[in-house]
């Protein structure tokens, strides 16, 4: 199946044009020809992790034009982690947002499945044009869902978060071209080898050029001081789109770590691109993020600055950049991922079961079963910040275990650490406002029971925990492959100088 | 050897079938009590060195291994013994209460992570169970929500102990680092090599921290009392019995691998003598029944620390002895707390008067614990009051004035806990004061009696319980047996002077503690305010600060994306001295400098227009303006796409303005124009450099060469850009198709949901 990589992307995109073509067969179609795409592309995720998971890389060129002409598609074990990861969030989102969250505005579904494309095609393309494609699908995409459900909070985060991140992508457009101007090419694993060779008059262009590029993609990650339209959007976004959300910082991250690690070493003038500010804006970023947790008002505001911080993580990791780091980053990664959802997810189900308190900090009467869902956030509070004994803990110590024993690995722990602890401090408080009883309050209606969506979220949590040894030995070994760089390069650009070919096939 | 790690797993996995079985019966809830029991015999039975390990997260080295040896059988025997008292009392404590199952299963999460704590020999193990007794703690303590001071007690507890916590994961993973292994028998059987670690003063202030925390040593004691808003069986066996000591079995087990380190020792002896003294000021100047108990518990766990500290083999006996004594009539004493609190209506010291008469049996156990407490002859408290004075002192400075004041402070407690409120006339009671049901009483009788039967025949406990511990933290066997006669006259006298000294400041307590009461300095300037302030300030700080970096304006955020941007990559471009302006060639001609200039117009018009109209229109002259510059360079194709772009955009556009009301007032003062130009114009400035620098450097055609040699043979197209677009990178239109669509679709939306006519 050599076209595996591609169906990631093909799958949602046809199920998105099936179901606006069925629109007026009802929502029940629309909803049934979702879960099945979401489901396929969690099969094919799947599939494309068993495929990579010898550290094959899987390429595709499209339409047969030969790397760096063509646009090549390849799946090593990043981007194979990477699409799992979002379908593995897209299926309980998507199963929440049938509740009826998909019914407060038109095409809710469509719009799904194009910022899932979008998703996919961004993690799976080996051509940084293409990348931006992908960003654009999903981008737009992504607006349409966090508008979706309307209301003036949502119209006025909506506005801001469409703004800056077409600005966003119009830096992104001049970055590629100045990129394209100096090095001549947009392949990934090709502009290791022009980086390589670049004549020294060219290099300062090009490395304003990455300098752009770079910060491009800590925009859309989030990374302070770029990253104050996240908490506000994420926050007045409905729960299942919040939860897809969770994703798509990933995006940058993943953009910058694919460059950092298939390009930049492949000469000493991009070697050091990263060096001198990543980590200090990513620890800057983690504290904007525990500041923000502390300060909350609202859950929803609360999780996405809980999401801010684990960016900031993530970056930490990727700026310290040993395989060490980088392994302790690709276990993270998943975890702080689907926990976040899964918090975004149980968010909406308070939300929606308090009713006019809706997700603010505060006393209001307690719906009858509120319990279960008490436990329910008790145990995404224990995993958020990582504690002992959820997927968070094995993921925080090998984080610190990786530091270095420099003024830098230090900076890290007490970051880490503390972080840690405002993150157990925001969530005991907003769970002992929100669960604990107040006998003065009358009680209210009985909650809605929590979804299956909700219980297949939070089944992830243990899932990863049983599952920390042989996730993590695949961390060390996507880790390792990453940084070899030559699997990558060897699959995205088959032969470096094609020569012209006689006639196509 | 699958019996050692099943008591911990086996108590972890009833957790669940606690919560739902008590909930569909209730009135099995004594029967729980057999779980512990269970445990405690399977303890017993469990060799010596029994060990289990299993690999959890091979990359890390971190194993689900466990361990049993002397200082871990003493602390299980503790945990599941009086466990088995304890679940039998709160079975009956809290009978009818409708959350019982639900209590009852967190009281048995917390054995079992209590179990596995002490058993654990991975130390990410250890402290993986190290938190779980804390979160158990904090929904234990916060059983009674609705009351204010539960809620921030259970708070401030969790708080306390978690920040302790990743203090000390911050010194397991060093210690880790520093031995190699996580496994706790390998780390001991390096012995005192990793005392000369560079990072061994590190590791130690770390773990202490953590120790201190969960063990309630001064400064950061103050949780403990808050925490007895609990129900009374949790105050017994979680916050006097158990969980306090689990930072005491740490620095214990710890103990052989750094006893010799002099930071160790100097932390350990002198923040356990700051808590035995502050916990015995405090204690002298409670009323209340249980935080009383709780501070004498402060004054208990100081004095552990401060006996773990000295490195001596009589200091390590001590430390094990007065552990098993102090948990004993503590819990006891905890238990009768609740008795009389329930009985009586009150738990208020200076109020309890003279029950005795009607509560003979609960007096009676009363007067038993209390005797062990006071260090009476014929109870095992005396041994260990006795073997405490004699290393006491032998620690010259300090140690025997602290020893002799706070022995009589705890002979004070004891009088007032235990003996007063059942002495003397009795009192008006609003319910029916008498004993209560045998269920609640069995617990406080048997463990105060063991105190008796142990002071009575210590060698049940010498050679079976009480050697192995305390050969465990001194690292060597100690050779000294529970019942030999220590110290000689001195330390006759000073248990005396202690135990007269005390008695006679109970006498004299009615008079005492007003005084103590009215040091209201200790509350104002104390660390239980200071943790109320730094919660409140952390709290306005962090508001402050996001609301300073997130203003919410967009003009803001735009403008400093943009600022940020492009300042860096400028300063990437300057400070490597790349500006360069390119070579002129044949595209800038006379008709091309014409062009580029009506192309600025357009865009400084489309900055100047306030109507959106001409806002348009003055871009299309910028679009045109391209696009016959891509003309009179040759590149008719490219010039042909624009144009139908550019037509395109501007018919819709029009369009679109012609059917709706927009409105585009500029709300912008000229402070604010001036600046929002100033940036417009240094951005542009610093792209322009960029620009030029790029375009300064020779361009690599291979792409370009190859897309132009292969359209037409392997294309089969005759127009490059048409090529390209449909065929070369046809992924790309793809998408760009996908985006035109799906902004489509969210434009219709929108538009439909505002009610303007779409």
């Amino acid at each position: 199946m050599i076209h595996l990589p591609l169906l990631p992307v093909l799958v949602p995109l046809v199920a998105a044009v099936l179901q606006l073509a069925s629109h007026r067969a009802g929502i029940g179609m629309a909803r049934a020809i979702g879960l099945a795409a979401v489901a396929l592309t969690l099969l094919l995720a799947a599939a494309l992790a068993w495929a990579t998971r010898d550290g094959t890389v899987l390429a595709v060129a499209l339409g047969d034009w030969p790397a760096p002409f063509g646009i090549p598609f390849a799946a090593d074990g990043l981007a194979a982690t990477m699409v799992a990861v979002t379908a593995a969030v897209a299926l309980p989102a998507l199963l929440a947002a049938t509740d009826g969250t998909d019914r407060l505005g038109r095409h809710f579904h469509p719009f799904f499945q194009f910022q899932l494309a979008g998703l996919n095609g961004a993690f799976l393309t080996g051509d940084l044009f293409n990348l931006f494609v992908f960003f654009e699908v999903l981008l737009i995409a992504s607006y349409a869902l966090l508008a979706h459900g309307g209301g003036a909070a949502r119209s006025r985060a909506g506005l801001h978060y469409v703004v800056l991140n077409l600005a966003g992508s119009l830096l992104f457009l001049v970055g590629l071209g100045l990129l394209y101007g100096t090095l001549g090419t947009l392949n990934i694993a090709d502009l290791a080898e022009r980086v390589a060779a670049l004549p020294a008059e060219a290099v300062p262009p090009a490395r304003a050029a990455f300098a752009l590029l770079l910060a491009v993609f800590a925009f859309k990650a989030a990374l302070l001081p770029l990253g104050f339209w996240l908490p506000h959007a994420y926050g007045a976004a409905t729960a299942p789109v919040a939860a897809l959300f969770a994703v798509l910082t990933k995006v940058g991250i993943y953009a910058i770590l694919r460059l950092s690690t298939a390009v930049f070493p492949a000469a000493d003038w991009t070697a050091g691109l990263l060096a001198p500010w990543l980590m200090p804006v990513a620890l800057a970023t983690i504290i904007a993020g525990t500041v923000g947790t502390l300060a909350a008002r609202r859950l929803g505001v609360m999780a996405a600055h809980l999401l801010l911080l684990s960016t900031g993580m993530l970056a930490a990791a990727m700026a310290e950049g040993s395989t060490r780091m980088l392994a302790a980053m690709l276990y993270y990664l998943p975890h702080t991922t689907l926990v976040s959802a899964a918090l975004f997810l149980l968010i909406g189900h308070i939300a929606r079961a308090r009713g006019e308190a809706a997700d603010r900090i505060e006393h209001a009467p307690r719906p009858e079963g509120w319990s279960a869902i008490g436990a329910a956030w008790l145990v995404l509070a224990i995993a958020v910040t990582g504690l002992p004994p959820l997927s968070g803990f094995p993921g925080k110590v090998m984080l610190l275990s990786a530091a270095p024993a420099t003024a830098m690995g230090a900076a890290m722990w007490v970051v880490l650490i503390l972080s840690g602890f405002a993150g157990a401090l925001a969530m005991a408080r907003a769970g002992s406002v929100i669960f604990w009883e107040r006998p003065d309050l009358p009680p209210a209606a009985p909650a809605p029971r929590p979804g299956a969506a909700l219980a297949l979220a939070l089944a992830f949590v243990p899932l990863l925990v049983l599952g920390a040894a042989p996730l993590s030995a695949h961390a060390q070994a996507v880790a390792e492959q990453i940084r070899a760089r030559q699997a990558y390069a060897a699959a995205a650009l088959p032969v470096p100088q094609p020569p012209m070919r006689e006639r196509r096939p | 050897m699958l019996a050692l790690p099943a008591i911990p797993l086996l108590a972890l996995a009833c957790v669940p079938l606690v919560g739902w079985g008590l909930r569909r019966a209730p009135v099995m809830a004594p029967w729980l009590a057999a779980l512990p029991a269970a445990l405690f015999l399977l303890v017993l039975t469990t060799p010596d060195g029994a060990m289990f390990s299993l690999h959890w997260i091979p990359t890390l080295g971190v194993e689900l291994a466990f361990r049993l040896d002397g200082l871990s059988r003493l602390f299980a025997l503790l945990i599941a013994g009086i466990g088995a008292g304890v679940f039998l009392y709160a079975a009956a404590y809290l009978e009818g209460h409708p959350l019982l199952h639900r209590f009852l299963a967190v009281l048995t999460l917390f054995m079992a992570a209590m179990l596995g704590a002490v058993l654990a020999d991975d130390l990410l193990l250890l402290f993986a169970f190290w938190e779980l007794t804390s979160l158990a703690s904090f929904m234990l303590i916060g059983f009674d929500a609705h009351r204010a001071e539960a809620r921030r007690a259970a708070q401030q507890g969790l708080m306390v102990t978690v920040a302790g916590g990743l203090a000390m994961l911050a010194g397991l993973l060093l210690l880790g680092d520093a031995a190699g292994t996580f496994r706790i028998s390998a780390i001991l059987a390096q012995g005192s090599t990793l005392a000369a670690h560079p990072a061994a003063p590190w590791i130690v202030v770390l773990i202490a921290i953590g120790c201190f925390a969960k063990s309630a040593q001064w400064p950061l004691h103050f949780w403990l009392p808050n925490a007895m808003a609990a129900p009374s069986p949790v105050s017994a066996y979680l916050h006097s019995a158990t969980m306090v000591k689990l930072g005491v079995y740490l620095l214990a087990r710890l103990n052989p691998a750094f006893e010799a380190l002099a930071l160790w020792q100097g932390l350990l002896i002198g923040v356990g003598t700051a808590t035995m003294l502050a916990g015995a000021v405090l204690a002298l100047r409670e009323r209340d029944l249980k935080r009383k108990l709780a501070w004498s518990t402060v004054v208990a766990l100081g004095t552990l620390v401060a006996l773990i500290g000295i490195e001596d083999p009589l200091a390590a006996t001590a430390a094990v002895v007065f552990l098993l004594v102090h948990a004993l009539y503590k819990a006891s004493l905890f238990l009768i707390a609740g008795i009389v609190d329930k009985k009586a209506g009150t738990r208020d010291a200076m109020q309890l008067r003279g029950l005795g008469r009607r509560m003979p049996i609960t007096a009676a156990a009363a007067l038993l614990a209390g005797l062990s407490m006071a260090g009476a002859p014929g109870f095992i408290g005396a041994f260990a009051k006795d073997l405490l004075f004699t290393v006491q002192l032998g620690v010259p400075r300090l140690l025997p004035a602290v020893a002799l004041l706070v022995n009589a402070a705890m002979v004070v407690v004891a009088g007032v806990v235990a003996a007063r409120p059942f002495m003397g006339k009795p009192m008006e009671t609003g319910g029916v004061a008498k004993d209560p049901a045998v269920a609640l009483l069995v617990a406080p009788i048997v463990l105060a009696t063991l105190g008796l039967v142990f002071g009575m025949a210590p060698h049940l406990i010498s050679a079976a319980i009480i050697e192995p511990a305390a050969g465990a933290i001194l690292g060597r066997p100690t050779g000294i047996a529970l019942g030999e006669k220590q110290g000689g006259t001195v330390v006759m006298t000073m248990s005396f002077a202690a135990l007269g000294l005390g008695l006679l400041m109970f006498l004299g307590w009615r008079r005492l503690q007003p005084t103590l009461a009215g040091q209201t300095w200790l509350d104002t300037y104390g660390p239980d305010a200071g943790y109320g302030r730094a919660m409140r300030a952390v709290s306005a700080v962090a508001v402050a600060l996001t609301r300073r970096v997130q203003g919410g304006s967009l003009r803001g955020y735009l403008a400093a994306n943009l600022a940020l941007v492009f300042a860096g990559a400028a300063l990437v471009l300057v400070a490597r001295g790349g500006l360069a302006l390119p070579l002129p060639g044949p595209w800038a001609g006379p008709a091309q400098l014409a062009l580029a200039a009506v192309i600025l117009a357009g865009a400084l018009a489309a900055c100047r227009l306030r109507a959106l109209f001409g806002q348009v229109m003055a871009a299309a002259l910028v679009g045109f303006g391209v696009g016959i510059l891509f003309l009179t360079l040759g590149a008719a194709d490219l010039a042909f796409t624009q144009f139908t772009v550019e037509i395109l955009a501007i018919v819709l556009l029009v369009a679109i303005l012609a059917r709706l009301p927009f409105h585009a007032p500029d709300a912008r003062r000229a402070p604010e124009r001036r600046r929002d130009a100033l940036l417009a114009a240094g951005v542009g400035a610093a792209g322009t450099a960029i620009l030029l620098a790029v375009l300064s450097v020779p361009f690599d055609p291979f792409i370009t060469e190859w897309m132009g040699k292969a359209a037409v043979p392997e294309a089969k197209g005759r127009n490059v850009v048409n090529v390209i677009i449909v065929d070369f990178r046809a992924l790309d239109t793809l998408g760009e198709i996908a985006v035109l669509l799906i902004a489509a679709l969210a434009a219709t939306v929108l538009l439909r949901r505002t009610g303007k006519p779409g």
